[in-house]
């Protein structure tokens, strides 16, 4: 995600700081600010892909603004339709919260396509995989989010947790 | 620079290139449409590359290094087209190439800042911003660069907010503003806000 920072330099260099403090401020539990800031990122340049898809997880974890979250997320996605963590987070979004599973395992593949080891995705899909009775498919899903980011065992053992990530 | 603008002074600059063997031009006329023409065609592609159009990005680049081969900015612009691209090594030795005609480029310092970041240089990433800093310490593009460096790598958040309230005075009363309303509503969700 770095690599954008480089073109934010250029583009927009104003709405780049305000994301970032505001994902600073979010990290510290300033949400009230945070939210102030992603806001004007985004009014500066509605295409803003790290203020829009932080904004929708502030939206989600700290506000339960799930409308919110979707429609920044899927703001994010238009602008950005190959942005793994948008596509990852909405696809997280529609599986433990929402109960989208087909909109939700369609996201998950797009976002596999753009990286195939995008662990968080990969669980999601195995979670769905799990609850539609697809042991074997879900298991190796499961194995190749291990394998991806071995980090990522408290959430399988609390899969029903919203784990959308901030980006920085 | 407004779009349409750039695209009219960018048809223009290209009819008086066409014209100017036969048509009685002034010296100075010609010289001025030059000047603008390179600053011109960078803000035309830096607005291709926010519509990822990277082609026309790259070809309207090349368009205003061809009118001004010597150009800082446009090495600057054509570097973070290669960063897009993941062409990570092209990317630094077009921003060397920047720096070494402009020594004091501080987008250019700033974006090599960027770049051994992304390549895991910290120390590299640090040395590029202290020679940034040098040059202008109060170019706000630097400052909040610097700033997200210290909070996402140092993981200093008291430096790195500091650096950010510096580049962004204006949000001091917006924020101030939004304490004043969480204080006096606690318990006030986000999704009552809408």
């Amino acid at each position: 995600m770095r690599n954008d920072t480089c073109r934010a330099l250029v583009i927009n260099p104003t709405a780049a700081a305000l994301s970032n403090y505001g994902t600073l401020l979010m990290t510290r539990g300033n949400n009230q600010e945070a939210q102030l800031l992603f806001k004007q990122a985004i009014a500066m340049d509605p295409r803003h892909e790290h203020a829009l898809l932080n904004y929708a997880t502030l939206a989600a974890q700290w506000g339960r603004d799930y409308s919110l979250a979707e429609a920044l997320l899927q703001r994010a996605i238009i602008a950005h339709p190959a942005s793994v963590i948008g596509l990852t987070n909405l696809g997280q979004l529609y599986t433990h919260i929402l109960r989208k599973t087909v909109e939700a395992e369609a996201l998950l593949h797009r976002a596999l396509t753009a990286n195939s080891l995008a662990a968080p995705a990969l669980l999601s899909l195995g979670w769905i995989f799990e609850q539609q009775g697809e042991v074997a498919k879900a298991r190796c899903m499961y194995r190749r989010a291990l394998l991806a980011d071995p980090t990522l065992r408290p959430p399988i053992h609390d899969r029903t947790a919203l784990s959308i990530r901030i980006v920085h | 620079m407004h779009l349409k603008a750039a695209e009219q002074a960018r048809k223009a600059w290209r009819l008086v290139a066409r014209f100017q063997g036969v048509a009685n031009l002034k010296a100075d006329t010609l010289a001025a449409c030059k000047e603008e023409l390179p600053g011109v065609l960078n803000s035309l592609a830096t607005h291709y590359l926010r519509m990822k159009e990277l082609e026309m990005a790259n070809a309207t680049w090349t368009e205003s290094l061809q009118a001004d081969p010597e150009r800082a900015e446009t090495f600057v612009g054509i570097a973070t087209l290669r960063c897009e691209t993941r062409d990570l090594s092209g990317a630094e030795e077009l921003l060397r190439i920047a720096i070494a005609l402009d020594h004091m480029n501080v987008k250019g310092l700033t974006c090599l800042g960027v770049l051994r970041e992304i390549q895991g240089d910290i120390q590299g990433a640090e040395d590029s911003f202290r020679r940034a800093f040098q040059a202008d310490d109060s170019c706000s593009i630097l400052v909040a660069a610097y700033a997200h460096h210290l909070h996402t790598l140092r993981r200093d958040c008291v430096s790195a907010e500091a650096l950010y309230k510096r580049c962004l005075p204006s949000l001091a009363s917006a924020l101030s503003g939004a304490h004043y309303v969480r204080s006096r509503n606690p318990d006030r969700k986000l999704n009552h806000e809408k």
